[in-house]
């Protein structure tokens, strides 16, 4: 057999592998109902994370059908099929499978941590079935030809060209910011980031002059703290969970540096490390999204966020996570169609202009022949408590405050 | 013939049990999770049912056999017909060097867990920070070689077929060795070292045997891991995790029996899987806690594990594989 | 790297060695008088740092104080844990006793999970970030209460154990079991307060531990491996084998920290555990001579 042959041999097999199960009825069937998958974290370590990400999913799925459903399926509801991936690899593997052959869902969305997407998005694409991923930031899980896979996140390899941008106007500002050094957590969440940190920085005229990591649960970072103070660095450059974040902030404070320091992502706007009070104070945060960016679907989010859950104010991943779930209702409802096929063909054409799904900061969501939405970033800043949007202009909702108040 | 019953008849069950899940995919995957894991739980309790050492560092065999065939595809392009081979050799060489420390110091029981447990801790920290091995993030082999020559497939049922052969494979070995002077020698070993060693059992070689072959075959399913889930990553493949699974299986299952871990992982797993669809969203955990007072409570009251309860509910069932550990055994 | 790096590495590393010391100490307790691995001491830990964070955030008790209510609580618990499991875990072969520890770690994250739920909880006081200068070296607060802590209570163990009637006969189970049973020591009535005591020990551990870090479910299961490895390069039953072993590998891994990334660092304790191991197994600071198995 050459290879062609195997190839269309292949093809053939994913066809009656996307055909319809044993015990389940075909998507098309199903006309009244678009069955959306949702793998997300319940339970292991990152089990706080998913119950958020889930209520963002239920909110977008509560606004569609509430709003007379999909006018292009005759109105049909969203209904979400939750699954719980523990945390683990080969859970989200086995789940993406079950949701894709049993529980017949026209489209899958979620996983979390780049370890539990990359499996998940493996199977769906072996499946032809499309996967909008809201959180993983692995550059390479857009770059592998992967048919079926979309993405709401941005790539690690996108934060360090906005960071150096965000530097530039604190610059002008006149701020001085020469040299720089990274304090990154020593796991996957720290180290895509921290090699695109690495290569782009120098390029920008910020040198790195030291470049520190540490293990999740270290229990004290005095000397982290103390060769970030000695290295004669003006920024920090930071990548960690939330959890570490509070404990090395601490450490920074104790010793009274006080630096530009900037986090990463959701995991340091954050409730916790909020909450650590005066060391977080004046820090910032480069972060797809924020809850008082000027932007009017993100405003309607943020209130009937505040509405659906009473007294919580939703974080970076969840609008990404309500952003997926929109993007890939409206893709069946202008496909007309349940079919996994039909809603992936229509992702390559939508394009977001306005409306709840039009929450994230860039202009414009589409997903290129990659899957990969053009995601910006927004830069906040604890003050006073709070995270605040401080950049870029067009968005924010004050400026820069100054980093000692 | 009837020598090989205790291969033979799992052989026939898992084969059935793999024609049944060929229509369903989600079926086909649970089928493909469970026989690799039981496979090598088997692999395991080579070592720890059969000659008293309780390895927690098999993972680092099963991570050596799926980050050779990873690298190997991915720095090299080598198929599996080259790595697969190239990860056992590795694995062996491995087993041998860490069996050649451990037992040279006479490390036993907790000891010898401990120890393993620190290698495959070491080897787990040392990929995670080395940048080619793609560090905690994992590595992600190319999908557009869907060849044979790969071992990509777009249907599940080859993995099946492969892991059944492995499954298959695995039992036949073992039981040659368990009722050959060999598992006599282990269980020797086993029930008391000194006594074995005053009558003239070469310790250290019958040990050092255990180990390389049981390592040896869990290195084959780490291979079969990458080339099946064309990813890996040091948490599922070289994480503690897996270690402490091999050793749950093989509890539950019944330890002094060939077959005992692949009936635990047999039970165990779908069960699993039921237990988390079943539940729904909403009682997160609580699957988990059904799975730990399950997993407490047979230990404490079946020490022999479930098979070794079936072996003497029913006394008619075919001698298969060894006899079961007695309660207060102690396995040191 | 400058020498003021050095001693900083060396001194956070002998804080962060005091606070495995306060960890281990319970654990070598259980292991050196019972010789029963307990994969659950993690857990405790983790059940005492919630009694801290819910002392301070409920009843508005500085964690120092929080301690004098959690010991006995996880006293009482450890009693519990050895009436309930480790009594009749001790009839079953070695393996199946990791087996029942394995699962009840399992049991009390995933209880802990539905109860607290999964976010991080902070215990946030003014001396959170309130140091003390040493030089040009300087150690943070609430570590150098928890370091201080762990060598106060390593103190008061080892003159319980040295100079009580109790603690001879703790010695006298650990050495020889058979031995002191033919003397008349009720052995059942030892191994109970040995667990007593040895889960007792994270009370003093938990809330200060609480104050330095944060707490969640899974916190406590960070901790037990190092544990192990601190307990076995010290010598079992040991407490200036604790010490020792928790020194060791606070200073090791924290100067590794400098000079490589943190990975590798965190490789260094187990990869000093299997040096210990094959050239010393009896550990640094081996008790009565010291037996391997």
């Amino acid at each position: 057999m050459t290879g062609i042959n195997r190839r269309e041999a292949l093809l053939l097999g994913g066809a009656a592998v996307t055909a319809p199960g044993l015990f389940s009825l075909g998507a098309q069937a199903q006309g009244s109902t678009l069955r959306i998958g949702v793998l997300v974290p319940l339970t292991g370590v990152h089990a706080s994370d998913g119950a958020r990400m889930l209520k963002a999913h239920q909110l977008a799925a509560k606004m569609i059908n509430e709003s007379g459903g999909l006018k292009g399926l005759g109105g049909a509801k969203v209904e979400l099929v939750v699954s719980d991936i523990q945390s683990k690899p080969e859970v989200s593997r086995s789940e993406a499978e079950r949701l894709i052959s049993r529980e017949n869902v026209s489209a899958l969305t979620g996983a979390w941590a780049s370890a539990t997407t990359i499996p998940a998005a493996q199977v769906s694409d072996r499946n032809r079935t499309p996967f909008m991923i809201t959180s993983a930031v692995t550059d390479a899980i857009t770059e592998q030809g992967l048919k079926y896979v979309f993405r709401t996140a941005v790539k690690a390899k996108w934060f360090g060209k906005y960071v150096a941008d965000f530097m530039d106007t604190m610059k002008k500002n006149g701020m001085t910011i020469d040299k720089v050094a990274l304090a990154t957590e020593d796991g996957p969440a720290g180290q895509a980031v921290h090699a695109n940190y690495s290569s782009v920085m120098p390029g920008r005229g910020y040198p790195i002059i030291a470049d520190e990591t540490f293990r999740t649960g270290s229990p004290d970072f005095s000397t982290v703290a103390t060769k970030l103070r000695t290295s004669g660095a003006t920024a920090i450059l930071s990548v960690a969970y939330a959890d570490d974040s509070t404990v090395l902030l601490r450490a920074l404070a104790a010793q009274s540096f006080r630096p530009l320091y900037i986090g990463f992502g959701g995991a340091h706007v954050n409730q916790t490390v909020a909450a650590s009070g005066k060391p977080a104070e004046r820090t910032f945060g480069v972060v797809e999204w924020a809850p008082d960016l000027k932007k009017p679907a993100s405003e309607a989010f943020v209130k009937a966020f505040a509405e659906a859950y009473p007294g919580e104010v939703p974080l970076s991943n969840q609008a990404q996570a309500f952003a997926a779930t929109y993007a890939l209702a409206l893709a069946a409802d202008a496909a007309a169609s349940t079919d996994r096929t039909k809603i992936r063909d229509a992702l390559r054409t939508l394009r977001i202009t306005d409306g709840p799904a039009s929450l994230l900061p860039a202009p414009e969501l589409y997903f290129d022949e990659q899957g990969q939405s053009p995601a910006t970033c927004v830069v906040v800043q604890v003050i006073d408590g709070k995270f605040v949007t401080v950049w870029p202009d067009a968005v924010a909702a004050q400026p820069p405050a100054p980093l000692q108040g | 013939m009837n020598r090989f019953l205790p291969a033979i008849v799992p052989s026939l069950l898992a084969a059935a049990i793999f024609a049944v899940c060929l229509g369903d995919p989600y079926f086909m995957e649970i089928f493909i999770h469970t026989a690799l894991m039981g496979t090598i739980s088997v692999a395991w309790n080579l070592m720890a049912g059969f000659t008293g050492l309780i390895s927690l560092g098999h993972s680092l065999f099963f991570g050596i056999g799926a980050y050779v065939v990873a690298y190997g595809h991915i720095g090299f392009g080598l198929p599996p017909l080259v790595t697969w081979p190239l990860a056992v050799v590795l694995a062996a060489v491995m087993a041998l060097a860490i069996g050649l420390l451990c037992f040279r110091y006479g490390l036993r029981g907790y000891f010898f867990a401990i120890a393993t447990l620190a290698f495959s801790e070491v080897a787990f920290l040392l990929v995670s920070a080395t940048p080619w091995l793609g560090r905690s993030d994992g590595m992600m082999m190319p999908s557009e070689d869907e060849t044979l020559l790969y071992l990509q497939f777009l249907e599940k049922w080859p993995y099946g077929l492969m892991v059944l052969g492995f499954l298959a494979i695995t039992l036949f070995v073992g039981q040659h060795l368990v009722s050959s002077r060999t598992g006599f020698y282990w269980r020797a070993l086993r029930d008391n070292e000194g006594a074995a060693e005053a009558l003239g059992v070469p310790a250290m070689r019958y040990k050092l045997i255990a180990f390389v072959v049981s390592a040896v075959l869990t290195s084959v399913g780490g291979a079969f891991f990458a080339s099946t889930f064309a990813f890996v990553d040091p948490r599922s493949t070289l994480g503690v995790d897996l270690s402490i699974q091999l050793l749950v299986f093989s509890i539950i299952g019944g330890l002094g029996l060939l077959w005992g871990p692949l009936l635990g992982a047999a039970l165990l797993i779908p069960l699993g899987e039921l237990l988390r669809t079943a539940m729904g969203v909403g009682f997160n955990g609580v699957n988990i806690v059904v799975y730990a007072v399950l997993l407490m409570t047979l230990a404490l009251l079946l020490p022999q594990g479930l098979g070794g309860w079936l072996k003497t509910r029913f006394p008619a069932m075919p001698r298969l594989g060894g006899k079961p550990i007695r309660q207060g055994d102690a396995v040191q | 790297m400058s020498a003021t790096i050095l001693l900083q590495a060396l001194l956070s590393g002998m804080t962060n060695g005091a606070i495995y010391a306060l960890i281990a100490v319970g654990l070598t307790l259980v292991f050196g008088v019972m010789r029963v691995v307990n994969f659950a001491h993690g857990e405790f830990l983790m059940l005492a740092m919630y009694g801290g964070y819910l002392a301070w955030a409920h009843l508005g008790l500085d964690p120092i104080i929080a301690v004098v209510l959690v010991v006995p609580a996880l006293l009482a618990l450890g009693v519990g844990l050895f009436e309930t499991l480790i009594r009749p875990a001790m009839r079953v072969p070695e393996i199946n006793q990791m087996a029942v520890t394995l699962g009840l770690s399992l049991l009390l994250q995933y209880l802990a999970l539905m109860v607290f739920k999964a976010d991080n909880l902070l215990i946030v006081q003014d001396r959170s970030t309130a140091s003390l200068w040493i030089g040009p070296v300087l150690l943070q607060m609430p570590q150098a209460i928890a370091a201080l802590a762990a060598v106060l209570l390593l103190i008061g163990l080892y003159i319980v154990l040295r100079k009580t009637d109790f603690g001879l006969i703790m010695r006298a189970v650990s050495q020889s079991r058979d031995g002191a049973a033919l003397s008349g020591i009720d052995i059942g009535r030892t191994y109970r307060w040995a667990m007593g005591i040895g889960i007792g020990t994270l009370g003093v551990a938990g809330p200060l531990m609480a104050s330095v870090l944060y707490v969640n479910p899974h916190i406590g299961a960070l901790f037990t491996l190092k544990a192990f490895v601190i307990v076995i390069v010290g010598g079992m039953g040991s407490f200036g084998g604790v010490l020792l072993g928790a020194l060791l590998v606070g200073v090791a891994e924290s100067v590794a920290g400098v000079l490589t990334t943190a990975s590798v660092a965190a490789a260094v304790p187990f990869a000093l555990l299997i040096l210990v191991m094959l050239l010393r197994p009896e550990g640094l600071m081996p008790v009565g001579g010291g037996s391997r198995a």
